[in-house]
């Protein structure tokens, strides 16, 4: 019904009165001719109905016929419309033109956007769509949205789901990623457990094997400190998966030195802003240097989402690189902060019960050592290959 | 008469719709809205009473705010809150 009401809205109708005469007549006559009439409304003996422009011109002779005289009331619809705004042709023009705009924009794409991804980048994301053309600014009958999800599946191995979901001018890359299978700890391999660093046995802890080092003894990396190999009464011999947790007194040392620095002049120093529209870029300047480059993006954005029209200020700088030589104060500083991040590096895998830094000075160039006295687990598996044979004598 | 009674014949034997007999296919939507597809011209036409020529009956619409929202050779459509809907012979 609101597509008939459409269709009479665009080709325009006429309301009328139709009074006195016979109004049953007036209908039929009507009919007869092919004159379309609806709504028609009896009220007090006078007729209301509407009709179309062309039943309206052809029908004074049923009314002429059946007696009754008919006066138009309205007249609807945008043929009326545009008659009344006929001499204004600005308004037309405006109207015609913004169509025209509208439709022309609306063929590209407006924006991307990512959702579902928890621990890859937004950014790093749209950067790889925007590979496979998923990109603000394409037009849309170009996009090949079922070849990008697949592409993009087979490139990035963290994701397990891609799908791009086009709502009208807005592209939404929605992805699941894919959650790794938890690391299996496999105790079907012999093994042995050996020492992974020089040190001094402070406590020892076997879950499976043959203890074969006891606290207060000294172990050199690769010793044994739990065996596989079990020693049966019959005097065959299993070998089995050993672990366990054996503590260590570790000495650790690290020598830090600086006695010079590269430093960075800056030579150029340079910023440009670009103007984004409908993924064209237009600079508004030369080009900036490109050993250290930076951009940012600001784009106009509604409540719903960006839109493709933003500025982009690139910010790049040429530098060179230069060797300076220390002097004592800053060589001291800098091998400190080096230690300190050396002891900070230890924190993370063992307990550190004793330290000390020393400084010495060798041809001028003052470098520190630092000494540490860790409790650290030293235990790491070893497999034992085993061949198997089938000679039994 | 003899018309329909041959046309009630030939319907017999070869399974004929209704319709070829010159009767109104009628469908109404509660009591507001008729659709009376068969509707050959307009009888009498008042505020509160339309009388519609359906071949072989004239049908009689009473009820209040009728209106005949399309009208054409062949279909009719009314609406309105009808009263009684009486058929003449």
């Amino acid at each position: 019904m609101l597509i008939i009401e459409l269709i009479r809205y665009f080709f325009g109708y006429i309301n009328f009165r139709a009074s006195g005469g016979f109004a049953d007549r007036f209908l039929n006559l009507c009919t007869k001719d092919g004159i379309p009439l609806w709504n028609i409304k009896n009220v007090n003996g006078n007729i209301s109905a509407s009709t179309t422009i062309d039943g309206y011109l052809s029908i004074r002779r049923p009314a002429k016929k059946s007696g009754m005289r008919v006066v138009h009331t309205e007249k609807k619809g945008l043929i009326f419309l545009l008659k009344k705004y006929k001499r204004r042709i600005g308004l037309v023009v405006g109207v015609l033109l913004s169509s025209i705009i509208i439709f022309t924009l609306t063929q590209f794409v407006w924006s991307v956007s990512v959702v579902g991804n928890v621990s890859i980048d937004d950014d790093y994301l749209l950067s790889q769509f925007e590979t496979y053309g998923i990109k603000v600014g394409v037009k849309i009958s170009d996009l090949d949205l079922e070849n990008a999800e697949i592409t993009a599946l087979r490139d990035n191995e963290k994701l397990s789901w891609a799908k791009i979901n086009k709502k009208g001018t807005v592209l939404v890359i929605e992805v699941r990623e894919k959650t790794d299978a938890p690391e299996m700890y496999d105790n079907s391999k012999p093994t042995n457990l050996v020492a992974s660093d020089d040190g001094l046995i402070l406590s020892i802890d076997v879950l499976y094997g043959n203890e074969e080092v006891k606290p207060g003894s000294a172990v050199v990396k690769g010793d044994l400190l739990v065996s596989g190999i079990i020693s049966h009464a019959d005097g065959t011999q299993t070998a089995i998966h050993a672990d366990g947790y054996v503590k260590a007194l570790v000495k650790k040392q690290k020598e830090c030195r600086s006695s010079s620095f590269s430093i960075f002049n800056i030579e150029e120093d340079k910023k440009r802003e670009s103007i984004f529209f409908f993924g064209i870029k237009i600079p508004l300047g030369t080009a900036v240097p490109q050993n250290y480059f930076t951009s940012h993006k600001s784009f106009v954005r509604n409540e719903e989402m960006l839109l493709p029209l933003g500025i982009i200020t690139e910010y790049g700088c040429k530098f060179s690189k230069e060797q300076m030589i220390l002097n004592h104060e800053t060589q001291k500083k800098i091998s400190l902060f080096n230690s300190a991040l050396f002891t900070k590096e230890l924190l993370e895998s063992c307990e550190i019960k004793k330290s000390c830094v020393e400084e010495k000075i060798e041809n001028d160039e003052i470098k520190f050592i630092f000494y540490a006295e860790c409790e650290q687990e030293i235990g790491v598996l070893q497999e034992i290959y085993v061949e198997k044979t089938n000679d039994i004598a | 008469m003899r018309s329909v009674a041959r046309k009630r014949k030939e319907k017999k034997i070869f399974r004929l719709p209704e319709e070829i007999l010159n009767v109104p296919k009628i469908e109404m939507l509660g009591n507001k809205e008729l659709i009376i597809d068969g509707c050959k011209g307009v009888v009498e036409y008042g505020e509160n009473l339309i009388k519609l020529n359906t071949g072989e009956l004239v049908m009689s619409i009473e009820g209040d705010e009728l209106l005949i929202k399309s009208f054409d050779s062949e279909i009719a459509v009314i609406s309105g809150i009808f009263a009684v809907i009486t058929f003449v012979s």
